[in-house]
C-alpha cells in the first residue's frame, strides 16, 4: 500500500518534469520556426531551457505572500491537469482520461495565475487578466461544443476510450470524420495557447506583456513552465480527440508537435484581434464550425 | 426531540422573543442561536426516522372541515434539506452574534427564528394544510427581515414579496385542485390523484404542475422571476443574505423535487423528448437560460452584493436545468450542487459580510486589498469561489460535473451549451470580485482595517473547512443523496466515498484532489529552490519608468475596478437590454396603476360612487337569488 503510494508520487514527479522538457522543448522549436519565417537564424533550441534555469537563478521581487501562493497554484493546478492526459497509452495516475476534468482542472492554474498577479497591484497586470478571462469565455464555449459532439458520436468524454475509437488506419481519425469540428478545435486552441491573433491578453505594445509585467526571476520562471505544461495539455488534447492519439509515446509527440507548428505559423503571420473581435470570432466560426458538427453527428446518431 | 419540535419550538420563541425581548437585542440574537442549536440537535435526532409521520388534531369543527389535522411527516428529501439547511443556518447564527455589534444590529433576529421554525415546517409537512402555512409564514417573516425598517431595503422588499404572493396564489390555486380532486388533504394522495389523470384529463395536471412551477420558480427566482434576488440579497441585511442565498432560495427546489417532479414520473403517457417529459424539458430550457442570464447580469455588475445574488440565479437555474432530467442522475445533481451551493455561497456571503462590517462598503471599486488586512476573509472567499466556479479540488465541481451528465445522460446536448457557457462565465465575475475586493491596492483609508471578529471568523473557517471536505470526499454528502434518490423510486446511482460513476466517463474526486496537492508540493519544491525574493511596496510597480506620483496617482487611485469587463459588455449590453422581464413588469404595473385609477375615479364624487355601489350591489342580490 505504502510503496504503491511511494511508486505513484515518484511516476508523478517524473512525469510532471518530462511534461515540462517537452513543453520548453517545443517552445525552442517554435521559436526556431518563427525565426525561419522571419528570415531570421533565432536562439538555439535549448535557449529556453537556460532562460528557466537563469530565471529561478536571479533575485525576484514579490509584492506580497498571495502573489507566492498565487503563481505556485498555477502551475500546480496545469501539472493535475496533465496528468489526466494520456500521452500515447502512458499515463502517470490510473484514470480514463476524463475531459471534463482536464477542462475544469486547468483553470484552476489561471486562477492562480491571475490571483498571484492581482496580488501585484499593477493595473496592467489586472487589464490583462481580464482580456484573457473574456477570451476564455470565447473559447471554452467552442471547445465544449466540441466535446458534446464527441459525446454525441461515442458517448465517452474519456480521452482514453475516445483514442481507442480511433485505431485501426487513419481513415479512423476524427480529423476525417469531424472535419468542421476539427477546424474549430484548431481555431480554439489557437485561443488557448494565446498566440496570434488571439495574443490580446499579453499584448506587450497595449499592456506590457499584461499578466507578466510584475513577474520577476522565480516568478517569471514559474510562468514561463506553466506555459510550457499549457502547450502539451493543449497540443494533447487535440491529438486525441483528432489525430488518433499514438500507440506509442514518440507518435504521439510527434503529432503533438505538428499541432503546434501549426499554431506557430498561424502566429508568425497574423495580426492582433482587439479581445471583443476575438470573442465573437471564436462563438461566431469556432462555435459555429462546432455546433455544426454536433448538428451533423446527433442526425447521424 | 420530533418533527414537530422542528417547527414548533422556533416558532414559540420567536413569538416569545418578539413580544418581550424587544428591548434586549443581544438577549435576541443569543436566543436565535440556541435555537439554531436545537434545531442541529433535532438533526442529530431525526436521523434514521424515515417513515415517521406525527398527527397534530385541531380542534376545528367547520361545516364540511371535520376531523382536519396537521400532518408531519419524515420523509428522505425533507431530512436531507433540513439537515442541510440547519447546519448553515447554525453558522450564519455564530456569525450573527457578533455581526450585531452595536452599530450593525438589526431587529431580524425574532422573525428569523419564526421562519426557522416555518423552514422546518415546510420540510416535513405531510399534508397541503401544514404546507401553505408554513410556506406562508415563510413568505412574510421573510419580506419583514429584508425591510428591516429601511426605505431602500423596503423597496427591494416590496418587489420580492409581491413575487411570492404572485407564487403563492398559484400555489393555493393549484392545491385546491388537488385537494378537491382527491378529497384528501395529504399531499402523497393529492399527487396521485393528480398522476392517476395522465391520458384523461391531461391539460388539468399540466395546469397544475404549471402553478407549482410558478409558486417554486418564483421563490427559486428561475426565469421569468430572476431579478428579485439582486434587490433583496443586495438590501437584506448582511447575516441574512448569506441565509436567504443559502438556505431560502432552496425551497423552490425543494418544492419541485417533492410536489412536481413525482407528477411526472407515475405514469406519464404525454409527450416527451429524449424520455424528458414535453413539460420538464421547457423548465430544463428555463434553467439553462437562467443560468446565462445570471451570468451575464453578474458581469458587469459593481456592487459585491448583488454580484452574488445573480450568481446565485445562475446557479439556481443549473439546479433546476438538472432537476427537470428528472432521472436518478439529474435529481442527485440537482441535490448535490443545492447542498454545495448552500455551503459555498453561504460561505461568499459571510465573507463579503465580514468586509462590510469591517468598511461599510458595498461598491467594489471602492475596496481592494483586503486580503492584506483580513486573510481569513480572503481564504474562505478564495475556497468558496473556486468551488463555485466548479473547479476541482473543491466542492463545486463533482456537482457541476453531474449536472453535466445527467444532460448528457438524457441525450439533451444542446442544452448543454448555455450550461458551459454560463459555467465558464462564472470564472469572469468571481476574480473580478477577488481581485476588486480583496487583491489588488489597499487603499489607506482601510490600513488600519482587522480581521472580523472571533464567532465570525469561527463561522467563516467551519464553512471554508466543509467546503474543502465535501470537496476532497465528495461521498459524504452524496451518499445519503443516494439513499434519498433511492427512496424516491430510482436505481441508485454507483458512487462511493471518492469516486462518482457518470454516464460518459467515471471520475475519481479524491484523486484529483491528493493529485493537485501533490502537484503543489512538487512547484512549491521549485519555489523554494529559487533564489530568494524581497518583499517590495504596493506601489513600487512597473509604470514604463514614471513615478506614479507625478500623476497623482494614490493607491485608491491606482486600484482598477471600474468597467472591469468593459469589452464584453459591448458584446452582452444590448442583448441584455433587449429582453429585460423587469420593464415589463413595470409595464405591467403601470397598466395597473392606471386601471386602478380609473376604479378610484368613479368614486370621486357621491353621485357615481353611490350609483356604482347601487350597481354592483343590486348585482350581487341578482345573482344570489338566482
Amino acid at each position: 500500500m505504502i510503496v504503491g503510494w511511494i511508486v505513484g508520487a515518484i511516476k508523478v514527479l517524473v512525469h510532471a518534469f518530462f511534461i515540462m522538457a517537452v513543453g520548453l522543448l517545443f517552445m525552442g522549436l517554435g521559436r526556431r520556426f518563427t525565426a525561419k519565417f522571419q528570415r531570421r537564424y533565432g536562439p538555439p533550441v535549448w535557449q529556453t531551457y537556460l532562460d528557466v534555469v537563469k530565471c529561478f537563478a536571479r533575485k525576484s521581487i514579490s509584492h506580497h505572500y498571495i502573489m507566492d501562493l498565487g503563481s505556485v497554484m498555477g502551475l500546480a493546478g496545469l501539472i493535475a491537469a496533465a496528468m489526466f492526459l494520456p500521452v500515447g497509452r502512458y499515463l502517470a495516475v490510473p484514470s480514463t482520461g476524463p475531459i471534463l476534468v482536464i477542462l475544469y482542472l486547468m483553470p484552476i492554474g489561471y486562477l492562480g495565475m491571475a490571483m498571484g498577479v492581482s496580488a501585484s497591484g499593477n493595473p496592467l497586470a489586472t487589464v490583462g487578466i481580464g482580456r484573457a478571462l473574456t477570451l476564455m469565455l470565447g473559447y471554452e464555449v467552442p471547445f465544449a461544443i466540441i466535446v458534446l459532439g464527441m459525446v454525441s458520436m461515442f458517448d465517452s468524454t474519456s480521452l482514453v476510450r475516445i483514442a481507442e475509437l480511433q485505431q485501426g488506419g487513419v481513415v479512423n481519425w476524427n480529423v476525417f470524420t469531424m472535419p468542421f469540428a476539427f477546424v474549430a478545435s484548431i481555431i480554439a486552441v489557437q485561443a488557448m495557447l494565446a498566440e496570434k491573433p488571439f495574443d490580446t491578453m499579453i499584448a506587450p505594445s497595449e499592456v506590457a506583456s499584461g499578466p507578466m509585467v510584475e513577474l520577476s526571476g522565480k516568478f517569471l520562471g514559474l510562468a514561463f513552465l506553466q506555459h510550457s505544461v499549457a502547450i502539451f495539455v493543449e497540443t494533447g488534447l487535440v491529438v486525441l480527440l483528432f489525430l488518433g492519439g499514438g500507440t506509442g509515446m514518440l507518435p504521439f509527440l510527434l503529432k503533438m508537435f505538428l499541432v503546434y507548428m501549426l499554431s506557430i505559423a498561424i502566429n508568425a503571420v497574423w495580426a492582433r484581434y482587439r479581445v471583443e473581435q476575438a470573442t465573437k470570432f471564436l462563438w461566431v466560426f469556432a462555435g459555429g464550425l462546432a455546433f455544426v458538427q454536433l448538428v451533423i453527428n446527433m442526425y447521424i446518431r | 426531540m420530533s418533527m414537530m419540535h422542528t417547527f414548533a419550538i422556533p416558532f414559540a420563541a420567536g413569538v416569545f422573543s418578539l413580544l418581550f425581548l424587544g428591548r434586549w437585542k443581544r438577549l435576541q440574537w443569543g436566543l436565535f442561536f440556541i435555537v439554531s442549536l436545537i434545531q442541529l440537535y433535532g438533526v442529530y435526532t431525526l436521523f434514521g426516522a424515515g417513515g415517521a409521520i406525527q398527527e397534530i388534531p385541531l380542534s376545528l369543527n367547520l361545516p364540511g372541515l371535520e376531523n382536519v389535522s396537521f400532518q408531519f411527516r419524515m420523509s428522505g428529501l425533507g431530512y436531507l434539506f433540513f439537515a442541510g439547511s440547519s447546519v448553515l443556518t447554525f453558522l450564519v447564527a455564530l456569525y450573527s452574534l457578533t455581526y450585531n455589534d452595536r452599530t450593525h444590529a438589526t431587529g431580524i433576529a425574532p422573525l428569523w427564528t419564526i421562519l426557522l421554525g416555518a423552514q422546518a415546517g415546510i420540510f416535513f409537512a405531510g399534508d397541503w394544510l401544514s404546507f401553505l402555512f408554513s410556506w406562508e409564514l415563510m413568505g412574510w417573516t421573510s419580506y419583514f427581515i429584508i425591510a428591516h425598517g429601511k426605505r431602500r431595503p423596503r423597496e427591494a422588499a416590496l418587489y420580492y414579496y409581491i413575487l411570492s404572493l404572485i407564487g403563492t396564489s398559484t400555489l393555493l390555486a393549484g392545491v385546491f385542485i388537488a385537494i378537491s380532486g382527491s378529497g384528501s388533504f395529504v399531499i402523497g394522495d393529492g399527487l396521485s390523484y393528480l398522476a392517476g389523470l395522465w391520458g384523461r384529463h391531461t391539460g388539468l395536471v399540466t395546469l397544475v404542475a404549471l402553478l407549482f412551477s410558478i409558486a417554486f420558480f418564483s421563490k427559486s427566482a428561475v426565469f421569468p422571476f430572476y431579478m428579485w434576488p439582486a434587490k433583496a440579497h443586495a438590501e437584506a441585511p448582511d447575516d441574512f443574505s448569506s441565509f436567504l442565498s443559502g438556505v431560502m432560495i432552496k425551497y423552490g427546489v425543494f418544492g419541485m423535487i417533492a410536489l412536481v417532479l413525482p407528477v411526472f414520473r407515475m405514469g406519464y403517457t404525454g409527450p416527451a423528448v429524449h424520455g424528458v417529459p414535453l413539460f420538464l424539458g421547457v423548465l430544463g430550457w428555463f434553467g439553462v437560460i437562467t443560468a446565462v442570464l445570471g451570468t451575464l447580469y453578474a458581469i458587469p455588475e459593481d456592487d459585491m452584493k448583488r454580484l452574488m445574488a445573480y450568481s446565485t440565479v445562475s446557479h439556481l437555474g443549473f439546479i433546476t436545468a438538472a432537476l427537470s432530467m428528472n432521472s436518478a442522475l439529474g435529481i442527485a445533481a440537482a441535490l448535490f450542487h443545492t447542498i454545495n451551493h448552500m455551503l459555498f455561497k453561504g460561505g461568499i456571503f459571510l465573507s463579503m459580510g465580514s468586509v462590510k462590517h469591517r468598511t461599510g462598503e458595498r461598491m467594489m471599486h471602492r475596496l481592494g486589498g483586503m486580503a492584506y488586512r483580513m486573510p481569513l476573509s480572503l481564504f474562505t472567499f478564495l475556497v468558496c469561489i473556486i468551488a463555485a466556479a466548479g473547479i476541482p479540488p473543491m466542492s463545486g465541481f463533482a456537482s457541476k460535473w453531474m449536472v453535466y451528465q445527467a444532460i448528457f445522460d438524457r441525450g439533451l446536448l444542446i442544452m448543454a451549451i448555455p450550461a458551459f457557457f454560463a459555467s465558464t462565465g462564472s470564472f469572469l465575475y468571481l476574480y473580478r470580485g477577488l481581485h476588486t475586493i480583496y487583491l489588488g491596492q489597499l487603499s489607506p483609508r482601510f490600513s488600519e482595517v482587522k480581521e472580523a471578529p472571533v464567532t465570525m471568523s469561527l463561522a467563516m473557517l467551519f464553512t471554508m473547512l466543509l467546503v474543502m471536505f465535501t470537496g476532497f470526499f465528495p461521498g459524504l454528502v452524496l451518499m445519503p443523496i443516494n439513499g434519498v434518490v433511492a427512496e424516491l423510486g430510482f436505481e441508485p446511482l454507483t458512487l462511493n466515498l471518492f469516486m462518482i460513476q457518470g454516464v460518459t466517463t467515471t471520475v475519481n474526486v479524491t484523486l484529483i484532489g491528493i493529485l493537485f496537492m501533490g502537484a503543489v508540493f512538487i512547484v512549491g519544491f521549485l519555489y523554494l529552490i529559487g533564489k530568494r525574493r524581497e518583499l517590495v511596496g504596493p506601489l513600487d510597480t512597473y509604470t514604463a519608468g514614471e513615478d506614479p506620483k507625478d500623476w497623482g496617482l494614490t493607491e485608491e487611485r491606482y486600484h482598477y475596478g471600474m468597467n472591469f469587463y468593459e469589452p464584453l459588455e459591448a458584446v452582452t449590453g444590448p442583448f441584455l437590454r433587449g429582453i429585460s422581464f423587469d420593464a415589463l413588469f413595470q409595464k405591467i404595473g403601470l397598466e395597473t396603476g392606471k386601471l386602478s385609477d380609473t376604479v378610484k375615479r368613479w368614486f370621486n364624487t357621491p353621485q357615481l360612487g353611490t350609483l356604482v355601489l347601487v350597481i354592483v350591489v343590486v348585482v350581487v342580490i341578482f345573482v344570489v337569488w338566482r
